[in-house]
């Protein structure tokens, strides 16, 4: 509510009719752009770092975020080019300790460019069924600059929304609390009792 | 105390509504899913060692008769040589031209014409590119294997992420515009009230 007062008094008195349509216009606008809104100047795609390889092991569209403990992207998709070996294999310490995995490999060079975890302790369940590429196992070559720079020089984190969401939450609120208080008003006005509206008002 | 129950259905709807927001959000995911976006941007290789070197978003047009490609800009894995060259073959179109090669393995992916005469003006100091010679990669290629995780279970990519964010910035401005509007309203009647 208050940074509807602010904006008032920032613009100039509008026509409300053309505003009205404004919010309409918007909406739609909103309606329109669920299907294509991907940024591509932002995308990346992902090829393998070992020298004279390059083999594209996937794209930034297919990441879902990093593992900062394992030092690796998650991805949801991957390019076939990228083989999952069919033995199992384990690890008794490191940051992968207790869990049993699959390695990925490159299919051009052979080595070894992340993982698929198989069976976890707790805190890495999340995590499995899905493809981790190693971040060192990976150079990124950037869309619109060209530039190509290794990918444990790139972040992947999720910012998160949920504050987003909550200042969304508690503005609309305002704003159907200022509507309740609207429609009291129209109310009094059309019962022909003449509150103190001011002062309900105000605050 | 009636209005404060009133309010609070309120609130309930409005989480209801909210809910159903992100049904159809999933929805449209799967869509997302099932089928390559066909305005995906490509990137385009070396043939031979697959060094990227630029992409279409840098796009300057082609030439099918030719078999070219032209990118306004590429990296540093293109070397422009030093040596121009006579181009063409007929008398008209001949000019000036340099060749271009791969840093990686110096194999010869196209030219760039240093000098042109009329016809060719949309060709000069721009990168034109043999396609028989170099490899391409579309954005987000259906061509992939996707992670073998339940549909629930799946974690929504980073690029999603980026689409929520923007649709909050919108409905976030929106909802300013409908509090303004709201304000007028209030200003309005208030001014009314007063006059009666
Ligand atoms: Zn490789
Ligand atoms: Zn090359």
């Amino acid at each position: 509510m208050s940074e509807g007062k602010c904006f008032l008094s920032d613009c100039e008195p509008c026509d409300s009719s053309s505003q009205s349509s404004m919010i309409s216009v918007r909406l739609r606008d909103m309606e329109d752009s669920t299907e294509h809104s991907v940024e591509y100047e932002k995308c990346s795609v992902f090829h393998c770092a070992h020298s004279k390889c390059n083999l594209v092991l996937g794209d930034s569209l297919g990441a879902c975020g990093e593992v900062k403990s394992l030092k690796s992207i998650i991805c949801l998709k991957i390019s076939k080019d990228v083989r999952v070996r069919g033995k199992l294999e384990m690890n008794k310490e490191g940051p992968l300790k207790f869990c049993t995995y699959n390695v990925l490999e490159c299919s051009g060079c052979r080595r070894f460019v992340g993982f698929v975890l198989h069976s976890t302790p707790h805190h890495l369940s999340s995590l499995r069924g899905l493809y981790l590429l190693l971040k060192e196992a990976v150079n990124c070559y950037m869309l619109k600059s060209c530039i190509i720079v290794n990918a444990s020089k790139l972040r992947f984190e999720h910012r998160p929304l949920g504050r987003s969401i909550s200042e969304m939450k508690e503005d609309l609120e305002a704003q159907l609390k200022q509507v309740n208080l609207l429609k009291d008003m129209l109310d009094s006005r059309l019962g022909h009792c003449h509150l103190p509206l001011s002062s309900t008002v105000s605050d | 105390m009636a209005q404060q129950i009133d309010y609070v259905g309120h609130k309930d709807d409005t989480y209801v509504i909210s809910e159903g927001l992100s049904v159809a959000d999933s929805s449209s995911k799967v869509e997302d899913d099932g089928e390559g976006d066909s305005d995906a941007p490509a990137i385009f290789l070396c043939g031979k060692c697959r060094l990227p070197f630029g992409d279409s978003l840098s796009w300057a047009g082609s030439d099918d008769q030719q078999n070219q490609i032209l990118l306004k800009c590429v990296n540093d894995n293109i070397v422009i040589g030093k040596e121009p060259f006579v181009s063409g073959t007929s008398e008209e179109q001949r000019c000036l031209a340099v060749h271009l090669t791969c840093r990686g393995c110096s194999f010869k992916l196209g030219h760039m014409y240093m000098s042109t005469p009329k016809s060719l003006d949309y060709k000069r100091s721009i990168f034109c590119l043999m396609v028989e010679n170099i490899e391409s990669y579309v954005l987000g290629s259906p061509d992939q294997q996707v992670a073998a995780v339940d549909r629930e279970e799946r974690p929504v990519t980073l690029e999603y992420m980026d689409n929520v964010e923007q649709q909050m910035t919108k409905i976030k401005s929106l909802a300013v515009t409908i509090g303004q509007r709201l304000l007028e309203i209030e200003v309005d009647l208030q001014c009314k009230s007063g006059t009666t």
